[in-house]
């Protein structure tokens, strides 16, 4: 893929469409004025969009290729299989709001996702966003069989030295690990309900709670 | 067929992960995917084989849907754009960017039944030479001859003496007429030498 991306793929689209006002489209021109990279991307573009505002009755793409970007995102998992619920409980010093169809929470509440026909009912593969004391965090869960799934805890910031990650799962602990930029992952636990505490120097930055079953 | 179901509509279901509305946002969009990148690799005199245009193929969706979605995210519609009008944008983009890294392109040059009318009349004119100089001792005198057209004609005359496009290129990415191309070109040329006559920079 190009690095050099001057003028913007809509602001483009939108000018080969004529939809940009006299005065936009003089300001794309003084953009491409001032870059040679951009003048060969206006010319190069504008021959082929000018000659496939249709495709030809005759063309045709293979059915396999087509396939195969729609396998991108996966099928849907089979009943009962690899299928998780999530409720978060957020303890000390955890704050919400929650991305991928979990709500926001306000400190202390449970959260269940609806188990009905929501897409995010059920996952393979999810992603969420939680900042625990200061610390924003990325986690992400991961599916990798029926009674097996991976957590990775990963800061968005780097963090404070001597920040200690523990996971406890039914009130045992599984891993504790030192929090860097690169996070931490623990793999193969069985579904359950987990415990992430962060604490600095024996004190608790935040906890979080995440009831993982079938 | 289906019926293609309103893009926005269809774009928020896709970004919530909703697995049928990106089966259909594919179906509804694939074969045009696939035309634009085998239409892009003709322009440019590349001969691309099924199995590189269905990689390309696969590589733009890739690009569209990973990382949560970004790329499709970052749509917005501005200024009426369309969803189709934006990714082929993107498409035609991708596939001269993959084609210049595997050295298939060898020029801008449009297809063989274009005419091939130069622009630049070879001549003595001294102002083309004055157009045509290098790009640092151009610019200053340039400026001042040029400051005040339009950045579009600017362009037009950049287009013409610097990149020495076609016609047919030039009116494509300026979306005109390309005799609106020959036109503007006496038009301008003549101004021009009036300008530098005026400031002396002609012999």
């Amino acid at each position: 893929m190009t690095d050099h991306r001057c003028l913007d793929d809509e602001l483009l689209a939108a000018y080969f469409d004529g939809l940009l006002t006299r005065a936009e489209e003089e300001h794309l021109h003084t953009k491409a004025l001032g870059c040679d990279t951009c003048q060969e991307s206006l010319a190069s573009l504008a021959l082929v969009i000018r000659e496939t505002d249709v495709v030809p009755a005759h063309f045709s793409v293979p059915d396999i290729v087509t396939q195969r970007a729609i396998d991108l995102l996966g099928a849907e998992p089979a009943h009962g299989e690899n299928i998780l619920t999530l409720a978060v409980r957020f303890i000390e010093g955890a704050l919400a709001p929650l991305a991928h169809a979990l709500q926001p929470l306000e400190l202390g509440a449970v959260a269940t996702r609806d188990p009905g026909n929501s897409p995010a009912a059920h996952f393979e593969d999810l992603r969420f966003h939680v900042t625990l004391g200061d610390l924003p965090l990325e986690i992400d869960l991961e599916v990798d069989g029926p009674e097996e799934l991976a957590l990775t805890v990963r800061p968005l910031n780097p963090p404070p030295s001597g920040v200690l990650l523990r996971l406890a799962c039914d009130g045992e602990t599984r891993a504790v690990s030192s929090l860097g930029m690169t996070g931490a992952t623990v793999s193969a636990l069985p579904p359950g309900s987990y415990h992430i505490h962060l604490e600095q120097a024996s004190r608790t930055v935040g906890q979080l709670q995440l009831e993982l079953h079938r | 067929m289906n019926t293609p179901i309103d893009e926005h509509v269809l774009l928020n279901e896709c970004l919530q992960g909703n697995r049928s509305s990106w089966a259909q946002l594919v179906n509804q969009y694939s074969r045009y995917v696939y035309f634009l990148i085998h239409a892009t690799a003709k322009k440019h005199g590349a001969n691309l084989q099924d199995d590189e245009a269905a990689d390309l193929h696969n590589d733009f969706f890739v690009a569209i849907m990973e990382d949560d979605f970004r790329r499709l995210r970052a749509f917005k519609g501005h200024n009426g754009c369309s969803l189709r009008s934006w990714l082929r944008v993107i498409v035609i983009r991708r596939t001269i960017d993959s084609l210049r890294k595997r050295k298939k392109v060898f020029s801008l040059t449009s297809s063989e039944d274009s005419p091939q009318i130069e622009l630049v009349d070879d001549d003595n004119d001294p102002l083309h030479h004055l157009l045509e100089k290098e790009q640092s001792t151009r610019r200053a005198q340039l400026e001042r001859l040029t400051h005040q057209l339009s950045s579009t004609d600017r362009l037009l005359l950049e287009m013409i003496y610097v990149k020495k496009l076609k016609a047919e290129e030039i009116a494509a990415a300026l979306r005109i007429k390309k005799g609106a191309v020959y036109t503007r070109k006496t038009r301008l040329i003549q101004r021009l030498k009036n300008h530098a006559q005026a400031e002396g920079l002609l012999a």
